[in-house]
């Protein structure tokens, strides 16, 4: 199925697979769905039961040349889960070589806009951090390989916790994980801000343009460097560290009690704000909607000025949360990028004009067709 | 699609797949295609593969000095005398010494840990042949331990709880240099790779022992 430049309106009535479409372009940029947490949740339940294959592939024109990407999952029958305690195994290829994550992640990007996006305010502090990560992840492999260690750092350190607990490891076997939990922890929470100071230059005019003249929007990164998330000064790297170390060791009962380590990234806040308040708990839903609504053009703005290239957008059924003008709005600046695919359940969601320029599909039962609109 | 046909395998040739599913790095392609290369091969051939199977399990043992996988103990290498024997090599398993073998640059004796520190999979220095290294380094004259665990977290983690023990010891402890593998680019190298081959750079005064191009 070949997608046209400029913007694309995907038509049909729930339950029809328009945001599979979708789906499917985002995991070619990100390597993961914009909903599901885990894999398997991708894959069809039949699947799931006979075990067997399933591939999503694409091909990506950027000005000098075209990439496909391709996702393989192998999925282990039910019958033998005890073969495999990993039920899908996920394999990523750039122009048929397989690639690491951190590598394929970014090579196509795509900012996804959807319903629940709106949960980036009003939501727990995970989903903030997954925004940062993805955002940053796109523009930096470096930054994927790094938060890959410090995962793999942290679950090491926490068995290794409750193995002191128990005597069953001593005291000082902790002193690697903690260098490591600091290291690689540090250069994930100066990754971070300063990727938070960017996205506040596209944030707070994409809000405005969106909300009009009135309460103005923040962002503030408070990272997680001792017993409390707090805003910092730019700081060296090993200056991070340090505070990250001194923070274990000073909390190292209360870390055993726990049996997780309480300091690091893993643990920082993205605190978003509306005229000062917290938007979380102040925010109406309306202002929530366009907050999350000025994040995803931030990161389009974001990944653009980092790579230099126009990312696709993937609006699934955001118009329709929104009125009219605001609708209007966001059209507007998806004019400013090559791309756009929009799924509605209604193509009068789309104001005229855009609707005249646009290339129509509708989608029924999986089956796509080229429309008129 | 492969799940269907998986359902109603007869019940010897799913013992076969399952049986080759639990190897590493065996999927579930490759564990069906092994199982009906099996099936079409000659009784003979099968019986020398099922005999080999056994064979490893009846008579092979652990070397008693390094631990290498053996079939008599002491094993060839630690029995032989032209070796440095002042120089340990301590390996994660067995295969990482082979590879060191083919080097054909080193001749000293090995210590074969079976293992690494990894606290999620319940592992610590206790399960590893720690003990039977330290026994080592006191009777025999070593002047040098060389840790080459892999580069990775749990090798790191073991290669520093080892340089902690042995430091009392006063016997020097070395680590295999990390970075960049002969042939490549600089421009694939990934960043934290490029970052160690940086921090580990030699002075370029012995370069005529390395310039034999």
């Amino acid at each position: 199925m070949e997608l046209s430049p400029g913007l694309t309106i995907i038509q049909g009535s729930n339950g029809q697979g328009k945001s599979n479409l979708l789906e499917a372009a985002f995991l070619l940029s990100v390597a993961k769905s914009p909903r599901a947490g885990v894999d398997r949740e991708l894959i069809r339940w039949d699947l799931l039961q006979t075990g067997g294959h399933a591939q999503v592939g694409g091909f990506a024109r950027q000005a000098d040349n075209t990439i496909h990407a391709q996702i393989d999952f192998e999925v282990a029958a039910q019958g033998d889960l005890q073969a495999a305690p990993n039920l899908v195994r996920k394999s990523l290829r750039v122009n048929g070589v397989v690639t690491p994550a951190a590598d394929f992640v970014g090579t196509i990007n795509v900012i996804a806009f959807a319903a629940e996006d709106i949960s980036l305010v009003v939501g727990a502090p995970g989903e903030r951090r997954r925004y940062l990560d993805i955002l940053i992840s796109q523009t930096d492999p470096a930054y994927l390989r790094t938060l890959q260690r410090y995962g793999r750092v942290v679950t090491q350190r926490n068995h290794l916790l409750r193995q002191v607990r128990e005597r069953r490891a001593s005291d000082e076997e902790l002193e690697f994980w903690d260098q490591r939990l600091a290291a690689e922890g540090a250069a994930i929470v100066d990754r971070r801000r300063r990727a938070v100071e960017r996205l506040l230059i596209y944030a707070v005019p994409a809000h405005q343009e969106l909300a009009g003249v009135g309460q103005p929007l923040g962002v503030e990164y408070l990272p997680k460097l001792d017993d409390q998330n707090r805003a910092i000064q730019p700081l060296p790297v090993r200056e991070l560290a340090d505070r990250l170390l001194k923070a274990m060791r000073s909390m190292r009962s209360r870390e055993l009690g726990q049996g997780v380590s309480v300091v690091g990234p893993h643990r920082d806040e993205l605190v978003i704000t509306l005229g000062g308040q917290p938007a979380g708990t102040f925010a109406s839903r309306g202002q929530a909607r366009t907050i999350a609504l000025a994040l995803r053009i931030a990161e389009a703005s974001f990944v653009e000025q980092a790579t230099g290239r126009k990312p696709v957008l993937a609006l699934d059924d955001v118009l329709s949360e929104l009125d009219e003008d605001r609708r209007n709005r966001v059209l507007e600046t998806s004019r400013r990028y090559d791309q756009t695919l929009l799924t509605t359940t209604d193509e009068e969601f789309v104001g005229e004009p855009f609707r005249r320029a646009a290339s129509h599909l509708s989608i029924s039962s999986g089956v796509v067709k080229r429309s008129n609109g | 699609m492969d799940g269907h046909r998986a359902a109603s395998l007869a019940p010897p040739v799913a013992r076969l797949i399952e049986a080759f599913r639990k190897l590493p790095g065996v999927g579930p392609k490759s564990a069906q295609r092994l199982a009906y290369h099996l099936i079409r091969m000659p009784r003979a051939e099968a019986e020398s593969l099922a005999e080999a199977i056994l064979a490893v399990k009846d008579r092979i043992v652990l070397c008693q000095v390094c631990q290498n996988i053996t079939e008599s103990t002491p094993c060839p290498i630690c029995s032989d005398q032209s070796r440095d024997r002042t120089r340990i090599c301590v390996v994660e398993e067995p295969l990482d010494s082979m590879a060191i073998e083919r080097t054909r640059s080193y001749d000293g004796l090995y210590h074969v840990l079976h293992g690494v520190i990894s606290p999620v999979n319940g592992i610590g220095a206790d399960d590893l042949k720690v003990r039977e290294l330290l026994e080592r380094l006191r009777d025999e004259s070593v002047t040098e331990v060389i840790l080459a665990t892999n580069p990775n977290l749990e090798g790191e983690a073991t290669a520093m709880y080892l340089q902690r023990l042995l430091k009392p010891l006063g016997i020097a402890v070395s680590r295999l240099a990390r970075g960049l593998s002969s042939g490549a680019d600089l421009e694939y190298a990934d960043e934290s790779t490029l970052a160690h081959a940086l921090q580990g750079r030699t002075r370029s005064a012995d370069q005529d022992a390395s310039q034999s191009l």
